[in-house]
């Protein structure tokens, strides 16, 4: 489904929307993959900052529209308004701020809320630094909500394709697909077709139809 | 705001603008929008926009999340908050409009209704819960469910606030109301729906919705206590319950994944339900206990083993876990119960799934700490095995019994055929070592209800032998897993006849294999015999040394273990524990340094990376306690690589790179090789001190410098410059406390000569702290300080030196800060250093041998005593600095200690044993001096308590006051 303004491409896109407390390192994350650049200065988002992002697959080229969501609250603009129509998602904490953890749950309310039955990573940012406080063990939430974790950093790149493989096989269904290098040096082994990009977007749209979500128990054990 | 075709058309443009992603009409329509939320009637306008069914849908669910964040922040807000009429307007129509919307717009509406409800209702919004039961009784008579379940899903948001809110009158209140008026309608619409559920309704759909709402709806009102309601009516709500659990509906179930998730997520809240009961209500539900019972285990023999069915089969396991321990146990206790529960619910929830295997290969890391490491909560196979634990709780020969069978037939099923049953095997070892561990992950290991020691010699011992590392590696992680669990139990002699066999798995291709080699055998070498002694030396280690380096450190070059955290753990403590020579020396510090040169480029994986640093230091320390002359192949090794950390900058690994420059000045030979006072100018620079994670690192290597090279300091400016980073860390409360290791470490390395013509500098430097903030651990300090310099360089000096800054300086400070917190020094080095230092101003100094000075001369006695007798809590109330409130925004290192670069904390007086012999043979021969004189002093002016321990002290030594 064309959005509205959308740059339109003649292969797969899909909005991503990126979303977590303030300050854990989500806008780092998509510059880090658009110029390789890491700032280390925090400069937090106002609203939201929208940026393409290419993969190249064994199955063709594909395109995520990343919406980089703010996280503070006084710099919210619409806030969840920024969800709409999103195909799917990442909740960022950062495993150095307990606090990022325990609002996870806010989040991924709030998301649902918008976006029903949309694939979504946790990312537990930050871990490269030594003194993290949320360890590995005690992240839980995702296995409640039947999503998928990865622990990243947007520092040293540590997992940092990761997110966006799954979410790409989530997306276009299939298992084994995986990133390549460029279409130069590895031609696509099998096409996405757009018709079935848009019948899977028309599948997602028929899953949102569905009858209104609980908001289960998110206390943590 | 008016409402009009104008307004409709711009909120309209404003929002289909918000969902696009070029930035300038996105945030040109969010501009606007906000300048129009100011408006009187804003709330109102978008809400009849929502309403508004001409309108396209992506707009409409747009200004619907623009409604609901809207009144999020301002409906109760102190500045511009919504005006009252205005809400009155909303809360008219918000209902109607919420049950007629579409189901995102649904969502949305129902969100903000609990919103407005979360802060008026009931009380200033005592028509909502009328109208939602008047409506959800109109929508029932035309089976209306989208709109029941709308009224139900707010009702679920409004109610949700019973279950974890404390039980205060005010929220008993609230309840008491809710129930009044809704408990009747929930009941009414639950049976109205599940009659149409049994007469086979052509749409099952939005009616199993509507079950799942009013399950959690019971949850709610049910979690604080059972009210009177509800428990009159118990048996129409658990009738129900029960009938979910025990008929199928293939209409739903063979519709696809979806279906069968719906009927599952009723069937877990039930579940809920009935486990909420069973644990809070067990008197009055144990009338249904026995069916639900049947029921349950009937299901969970039904749920397959897909992984979107966890849910479920967790809800259920945990509801039978919680019978099998309550006083209702019985119900277990019949002939072939525990049998079928460990055939039919058990041994399928242990057993691997294809999504065990695929995380097995995909994420290792993520294996491992569900496996090993304790994030197994809420997964089937931990869950399974705390219902055979809680039913082993009063039926523990039972279960052992049938435990065991099961384990032999699991193991003859492999024996028969291994390709196509391993997955038996893994369930055999995954039951034994779950069994045997009273709690996951802890090494507090019993064998009441499995023969651990049978298992290890018939089924483990076989799979470490097997030749091919490769075969079956989830059998041989189960295995190696084994090991590690009970590596405390197992004997020496058979430990050490399979450690060639762990030694080969490093090479094992399979990440969690290598891993759990490294893991097992770092663990072994921590074993300890009673008496504390380790169970395995460097005896046992040196046969197998060279092939275990070798493949540790091959294992980093297996794909997706290039910074494995367990080998390099593992490197860690086989250095501890083996004997270094020179040759071993050579090859481990260029393998190790290898590994830094790689990771310097891109630090990742902190604990990998903490662990090489380890490794280097304890292999740095081991080697040259034995041959001191290695430190010069370290250094040939090892600098080139710290230089890039230095030159590049690499932040993580700064504090790692100081300490070991620390330890390698301090192993060295005075006078230390010329490259290190290039590093020394490397210091003085005060751009490398403004990180402060770099600080207590960065203290130790000056204070190894200090140590090692005084001449070299003391020439040029350098020693000015020492002093100027003393003055600048003791400005910060964050640093002042390193500040002061500098100094201390400045006044015991140097001759006095040299430090003679700072020391005036340096007592303003610390004056002017003391005026700035007079806080316990600065006042602490000084006191270390000034102890310091007065053994090392006399009372004279101290005494003079300070006065010269100021007259009579040092009298105040005795009195205002000496004597008044000598009793809050902790720590045994301290304690002797101030007690010898205050003994020796009492008995050598002439400002308190004036006979004019006895009073401040008596209460220093007092003090040196209260410190000396009196045990550490009694005399020291722990006031606690306010901690810096650091930001976690934004990136930054932290400094972690190298253990075992670590340097021994030196006693500067060694030469005295016993600070209180040392106290009171001072005083005996003072006193000696002068008889008479100082007993009427002392009784005048020490406390009674302390005079008694005083005179404690002298017959404990022999010693008298006369």
């Amino acid at each position: 489904m064309a959005l509205p303004n959308q740059q339109t491409v003649d292969y797969p896109s899909f909005k991503l929307v990126i979303v977590g407390d303030g300050g854990t390192g989500k806008t780092t994350f998509v510059k880090r993959h658009l110029t390789g650049e890491f700032e280390k200065k925090y400069e937090p988002t106002i609203g939201v900052e929208v940026h393409p992002l290419d993969f190249f697959t064994n199955c063709g080229k594909i395109r995520f529209y990343c919406w980089d969501t703010a996280g503070q609250e006084k710099f919210g603009g619409l806030r969840d308004g920024y969800y709409i129509h999103g195909q799917c998602a990442i909740i960022m904490f950062d495993v150095t701020a307990r606090l990022t953890y325990k609002n996870v749950p806010t989040w991924h309310r709030d998301l649902c809320r918008v976006c029903e039955n949309i694939p979504i990573v946790l990312c537990g940012n930050k871990v490269d630094v030594k003194n993290r406080q949320v360890k590995a063990k005690q992240v839980t939430f995702h296995r409640k909500k039947n999503l998928q974790y990865y622990e990243i950093s947007a520092k040293s790149n540590y997992n940092f394709e990761k997110p966006f493989l799954y979410l790409a096989r989530k997306l276009a269904g299939d298992a084994n697909l995986h990133f390549v290098e460029s279409p130069a040096l590895a031609p696509p082994e099998v096409q996405i077709d757009l018709a079935a990009q848009q019948q899977h977007e028309a599948e997602l749209l028929a899953a949102a139809s569905q009858p209104l979500p609980d908001d289960d128990d998110d206390q943590f054990e | 705001m008016e409402w009009n075709p104008q307004t409709l058309q711009f909120l309209s443009e404003c929002f289909l603008h918000t969902l696009s992603p070029s930035p300038e009409p996105r945030r040109r329509a969010e501009s606007s929008l906000a300048e129009a939320a100011d408006r009187p009637n804003y709330a109102l306008a978008v809400l009849r926009l929502v309403a508004e069914p001409s309108i396209d849908d992506q707009i409409r669910q747009a200004a619907a999340v623009n409604f609901k964040n809207h009144l999020r922040l301002r409906w109760a807000s102190e500045d511009s908050p919504v005006p009252d009429p205005e809400k009155d307007q909303i809360k008219t129509l918000i209902v109607p409009l919420m049950l007629s919307a579409s189901p995102k717009i649904q969502s949305q509406l129902s969100e903000a209704l609990a919103l407005i409800g979360h802060h008026d209702f009931p009380k200033s919004w005592p028509s909502l819960l009328p109208e939602l039961i008047a409506n959800l009784q109109k929508a029932s008579q035309s089976s209306d469910y989208a709109s029941i379940n709308g009224i139900l899903g707010t009702a679920n948001s409004i109610f949700k606030k019973f279950r974890f809110q404390y039980k205060t009158n005010d929220l008993l209140l609230d309840l008491k109301y809710c129930l009044d008026n809704f408990a009747a309608p929930l009941l009414e619409i639950f049976l109205k729906t599940a009659s149409l559920i049994d007469a086979g309704a052509a749409n099952l759909r939005p009616l199993f919705e509507s079950q799942r709402l009013c399950c959690r709806i019971f949850y709610s009102l049910n979690f604080q206590e059972l009210p009177e309601f509800f428990e009159d009516h118990m048996k129409e709500w658990m009738g129900e319950f029960r009938k979910y659990l025990t008929t199928s509906y293939p209409a739903l179930e063979s519709s696809g994944a979806d279906g069968v998730a719906l009927v599952d997520e009723l069937r877990a809240s039930v579940c809920e339900n009935i486990n909420l009961y069973m644990e809070k209500n067990e008197e009055e539900f144990q009338g249904f206990l026995n069916d639900f019972a049947l029921a349950v285990w009937t299901l969970l023999g039904n749920v397959s083993q897909s992984s979107s069915r966890d849910r479920l089969a967790i809800t259920a396991i945990k509801f039978l876990t919680t019978v099998s321990t309550s006083v209702h146990h019985t119900l277990f206790a019949s002939d072939g119960v525990i049998p079928q529960i460990c055939q039919c619910i058990v041994i399928p929830n242990v057993r691997l799934r294809e999504d065990d295997e695929e995380l097995f290969e995909m994420n290792y890391i993520e294996f491992i700490r569900r496996d090993m490491e304790g994030s197994d909560l809420d997964t089937r196979r931990r869950i399974a095995c705390e219902l055979l634990k809680g039913i082993a709780t009063y039926y523990g020969d039972a279960v052992k019994s049938i435990v065991s069978s099961q384990i032999q037939s699991l193991l003859s099923l492999y024996a028969a055929n291994p390709g196509a049953n391993w997955k038996d095997k893994d369930c055999a070892i995954y039951l034994v070592v779950s069994l045997a561990t009273k709690k996951a992950g802890a090494s507090v290991v019993s064998t009441e209800l499995v023969d651990v020691q049978s298992f290890f010699e018939s089924v483990i011992v076989p799979e470490l032998q097997n030749a091919d590392v490769n075969g079956y590696p989830m059998l041989k992680a189960g295995a190696l897993k084994f090991c590690t669990m009970f590596r405390t139990q197992i004997s020496k002699p058979v430990a050490l006849k399979f450690f060639p066999d762990l030694v080969r798995f490093l090479a094992a291709e399979s990440n969690v294999v290598h891993s759990y080699a490294a893991s097992c055998i770092e663990k072994l070498l921590l074993v300890k015999d009673e008496g504390g002694a380790a169970r395995y030396t460097s005896a046992d280690i040196n046969p197998i040394f060279p092939v275990l380096m070798n493949n540790l450190f091959n294992s980093f070059k297996l794909p997706e273990s290039e910074e494995n955290q367990y080998a390099m753990k593992c490197i860690m403590r086989v250095l501890a524990v083996a004997d270094i020579s020179v040759d071993v020396a050579r090859v481990c510090v260029e393998g190790l340094g290898s590994l830094l040169t790689e990771v310097c480029k891109n630090p990742k994986n902190p604990i990998f990376n903490h662990y090489l640093f380890e490794s280097v230091a304890i292999l740095v320390r081991r080697a040259c306690e034995r041959d001191p002359s290695l430190v010069s192949v370290f250094e040939a090794s090892l600098f080139p690589r710290l230089e890039i950390i230095l030159t590049n900058d690499v932040t993580e690994f700064l504090p790692y790179t100081f300490q070991l420059l620390a330890q390698l000045v301090e192993l060295n030979r005075p006078p230390i090789p010329p490259i290190y006072m290039q590093i020394f100018e490397l210091l003085l620079s005060p751009e490398t001190w403004k990180r402060s994670s770099n600080v207590p690192a960065l203290v130790r290597l000056l204070q190894a410098f200090l140590q090692k090279a005084p001449n070299e300091i003391t020439q040029g400016d350098r020693l000015t410059k020492v002093l100027g980073i003393f003055d600048t860390l003791i400005q910060a409360s964050s640093t002042s406390e390193q500040g002061f290791y500098v100094l201390n470490t400045v006044i015991e390395s140097l001759e006095y000569n040299a430090i003679k013509p700072y020391i005036s500098h340096i007592w303003a430097a610390l004056f002017r702290e003391l005026q700035k903030r007079r806080t316990v651990k600065l006042i602490k300090s000084l006191l270390i300080f000034m102890s310091l310099f007065l053994i090392k360089h006399g009372a004279a000096n101290v005494v003079d030196t300070m006065n010269s800054v100021q007259p009579d300086i040092f009298v105040v400070i005795l009195n205002q800060f000496w004597i008044p917190n000598l009793k809050l020094i902790t720590g045994a080095i301290e304690l002797k250093l101030t007690a010898v230092a205050s003994t020796r101003l009492v008995c050598e100094s002439p400002v308190l041998l004036d006979p004019a000075a006895s009073v401040s001369w008596g209460k220093m006695v007092d003090s040196i005593v209260t410190l000396l007798s009196r045990p550490e809590e009694d005399r020291v109330q722990e006031e606690p600095d306010m901690p810096d409130i650091t930001e976690n925004a934004g990136y930054s290192t932290t400094f972690v200690l190298l253990y075992n670069a670590g340097k021994k904390e030196e006693d500067p007086l060694k030469d005295i044993r016993d600070p209180r012999e040392f106290f009171v043979a001072s005083l005996s021969r003072l006193s000696a001096l002068s008889p008479g004189r100082y007993p009427k002093v002392i009784s005048e002016n020490v406390d009674p308590a302390n005079q008694a321990a005083l005179l404690q002290l002298c017959n404990t030594y022999n010693l008298s006051i006369v």
